[in-house]
């Protein structure tokens, strides 16, 4: 009975977690650095715009650096009728057109960083089941910390991961840090969460460092560092069809 | 092998780790500025080619199998924001390739030279305006994509093509710009265009001297429209948006064909060249299922001309298919055929000096992949002509390498395969490695 309560509790937080109120809309600039295992950097920069209409979800964003992946932009529109699925397109500049590209598989990494297109989209709760391992404190704050197993071969493939330990944020079902264990067994994912800030009245991590380790050795790092976020402004809706790429930013 | 993370305790070994996170990275970071009025970018690059199949040419024809090409080009873009709703853009390029100085410029012709050693050239000029929610204008040199392909084309008729290296050519520069109006009147999810090009322009083609010209003498002179009494403008309109879950499109052309004709005009022992005035109608569906992309384009294209064609027009049917294959991590597959039939093909036709068949089928397939963090680009693409390939190819296999975010190398093979078609067979003396560099502001 007690362990009962306990997986619905799981359960309970990470629809919190999921829930978690985060803007009708959002403009966000992001700085990506990529750390290679002998420290040589390389950063992207990006512009995200995303917008709720209902129960479907319209996100783009646009590539600013490198040069030489500048103006390209990406459009997911997530819909909430699950038949529908989602449906993603690429702007590529120097082909002068927007392609309709597929991804059901979302373990592709995402701009040469350690994030995956799975790491950046809701999760589906169904797919996992829940157990509260313990309670800690992160950096002075109260954390419940939940692993997450799928509950089949289709979800591993489709997010990579066999095993996830999820860092809870008692006071704002923030999830702070994270341990994921990759397929293949080899590599473990871990995200950290430097920096939160409440803006707007969300909170909103600022900056976040994920690091991919192999053995002992941190293999490849990323920090993510959102350098001006912005919730429910008003925001053109022409920005989330593709006919908008062709006029940039 | 790695701990398993299954109970409480254990956590906290792994706990550990994030210790080892290094602090501080952010304060190295560039922060984004806001969007400039001003937005400069482009790139160098420097490419050196080898052929490696080719004789020895006879005594009195350059030998330029060790520099077949030896070129730095550049490509600048700027855009000017005078607002959000109007901006002006300026692309352009510029090469100057060394290796017909190193064989020995007094071996190549002047027509050559003026193709080949270097150029000038804007790009793309336009102002584009946003008048309202639902009416955009851009006036000046622009290019214009339609369809759903990325290697054949059926229903890019807009722009014609630089194919004086055929299949070679970087895909930043493929296209040619035309002096246009382009009008985009957003109905709702529905987007329709309509463009005048006011300047008739065709491919730019290999000429007499270029290893990938296949006759001894030039190229008959090319009659423009205008001294035809033809129209001086080309018109054209598409209609897209999405039906079910289906991005659908349909595409109307008035339009100069984009590579010139031969026909034969009575007191002349020559032929002579000139643009036939073709008239297109297409429609394209693309969807994804899965981790798979279909497309389909149709077009019906009339006003075909050909040297025996006794003065008929001829029309023809274009179909293409194609699938795209997402499920491999950080990779895709393409694979794309066409299917050209001449509806009232003649065989008085067959023996025009555009060698029509009355069917003809070629197919492309594509591999590219990123790895190691974004910094290793491989790509393989064949583009074949003939029902299973055999009437020629080309296949180019690519390989670049990020050094940092701004500098590329990369090494590149094609590989010409000769057969049944001429104008491939021709070129199967072409194979060639080049190595590059680019470097990206």
């Amino acid at each position: 009975m007690d362990l009962m309560a306990e997986v619905v509790s799981a359960r309970s937080i990470m629809e919190k977690v999921e829930g978690r109120d985060d803007g009708n809309n959002s403009v966000i600039d992001l700085t990506m650095t990529l750390v290679d295992k002998k420290g040589k950097k390389r950063i992207r920069v990006m512009r995200s715009y995303s917008r709720d209409q209902g129960a479907d979800e319209f996100g783009t964003m646009y590539f600013l650096k490198p040069a030489d992946v500048k103006d390209t932009a990406f459009l997911n529109q997530s819909y909430g009728d699950k038949k529908k699925g989602d449906e993603q397109y690429l702007y590529l500049p120097a082909l002068h057109k927007v392609k309709r590209i597929a991804g059901s598989d979302k373990t592709d990494s995402f701009m040469g960083s350690d994030l995956t297109y799975a790491d950046m989209g809701h999760i589906d709760l169904d797919d996992f089941s829940f157990e509260i391992l313990k309670e800690v404190y992160v950096r002075d704050e109260h954390v419940w910390v939940i692993r997450a197993l799928p509950i089949d071969d289709s979800t591993i493939n489709e997010t990579g991961y066999i095993e996830s330990i999820f860092f809870v944020q008692k006071n704002n079902y923030v999830v702070v840090r994270a341990i994921r264990k990759l397929k293949g067994g080899k590599k473990i994912k871990y995200t950290d969460v430097k920096a939160l800030e409440k803006i707007d009245g969300i909170w909103t991590p600022t900056e976040t460092h994920i690091f991919m380790k192999k053995g002992k050795k941190v293999v490849h790092q990323t920090i993510l560092k959102n350098t001006s976020v912005k919730y429910n402004q008003e925001i053109d809706a022409d920005l989330f069809k593709v006919n908008s790429f062709y006029r940039g930013l | 092998m790695e701990k398993e993370i299954n109970s409480s305790g254990e956590v906290d070994d792994f706990m550990g780790a994030f210790d080892l996170a290094e602090e501080g990275y952010s304060k190295d970071a560039s922060m984004v500025k806001a969007i400039d009025p001003w937005d400069v970018s482009g790139n160098v690059s420097y490419s050196r080619t080898y052929n490696t199949i080719k004789d020895k040419p006879p005594t009195g024809v350059p030998d330029d199998r060790h520099w077949a090409s030896s070129k730095l080009t550049t490509n600048l873009k700027l855009k000017y924001r005078f607002s959000d709703d109007l901006y002006l853009k300026l692309n352009g390029h510029a090469f100057k390739d060394e290796a017909y100085r190193v064989n020995g410029r007094s071996e190549y012709s002047q027509e050559f030279l003026d193709a080949y050693e270097e150029e000038v050239e804007v790009d793309e000029f336009f102002v584009s305006y946003r008048a309202s929610s639902w009416l955009n204008v851009a006036l000046g040199k622009q290019i214009v994509v339609w369809g759903t392909s990325d290697n054949l084309r059926v229903v890019d008729v807009i722009n014609p093509l630089d194919n004086r290296e055929p299949g070679l050519n970087d895909i930043e520069n493929v296209r040619v710009a035309a002096d246009m109006m382009k009008v985009d009147i957003q109905l709702y999810d529905w987007l329709l265009t309509g463009l005048i090009v006011t300047e008739i322009e065709k491919d730019k083609e290999p000429v007499l001297g270029s290893q990938y010209y296949p006759f001894d003498t030039p190229q008959p002179p090319l009659v423009n429209p205008e001294s035809e009494g033809k129209d001086k403008y080309e018109f054209g309109a598409s209609l897209s948006g999405k039906v079910l879950m289906v991005d659908v499109s349909a595409y109307y052309a008035d339009y100069y064909k984009n590579q010139a004709n031969f026909y034969w005009q009575e007191g002349l022992p020559f032929p002579i060249r000139h643009l036939a005035d073709l008239t297109m109608f297409g429609l394209t569906g693309t969807t994804a299922i899965g981790d798979w992309v279909y497309k389909s384009e149709l077009a019906h294209i009339d006003g075909l001309n050909f040297s025996s064609g006794q003065g008929h027009d001829f029309s023809r049917v274009d179909l293409m298919l194609g699938v795209e294959y997402y499920g491999l991590t950080n990779a895709s597959i393409a694979l794309e055929t066409v299917y050209q039939k001449i509806t009232d093909f003649v065989p008085f036709i067959a023996n025009s000096l555009e060698l029509p068949g009355e069917s003809e089928r070629s197919f492309a397939f594509r591999f590219s992949g990123d790895y190691f963090h974004d910094t290793v680009h491989f790509l393989f693409l064949a583009l074949m002509s003939g029902p299973l390939g055999e009437d020629g190819n080309i296949i180019r296999i690519s390989m670049d390498y990020d050094l940092q975010d701004a500098v590329t190398v990369g090494l590149e093979t094609a590989f010409f395969g000769g057969g049944a078609d001429v104008a491939f067979d021709y070129l199967s003396d072409n194979d060639q490695v080049s190595a590059n560099m680019k470097y990206s502001f």
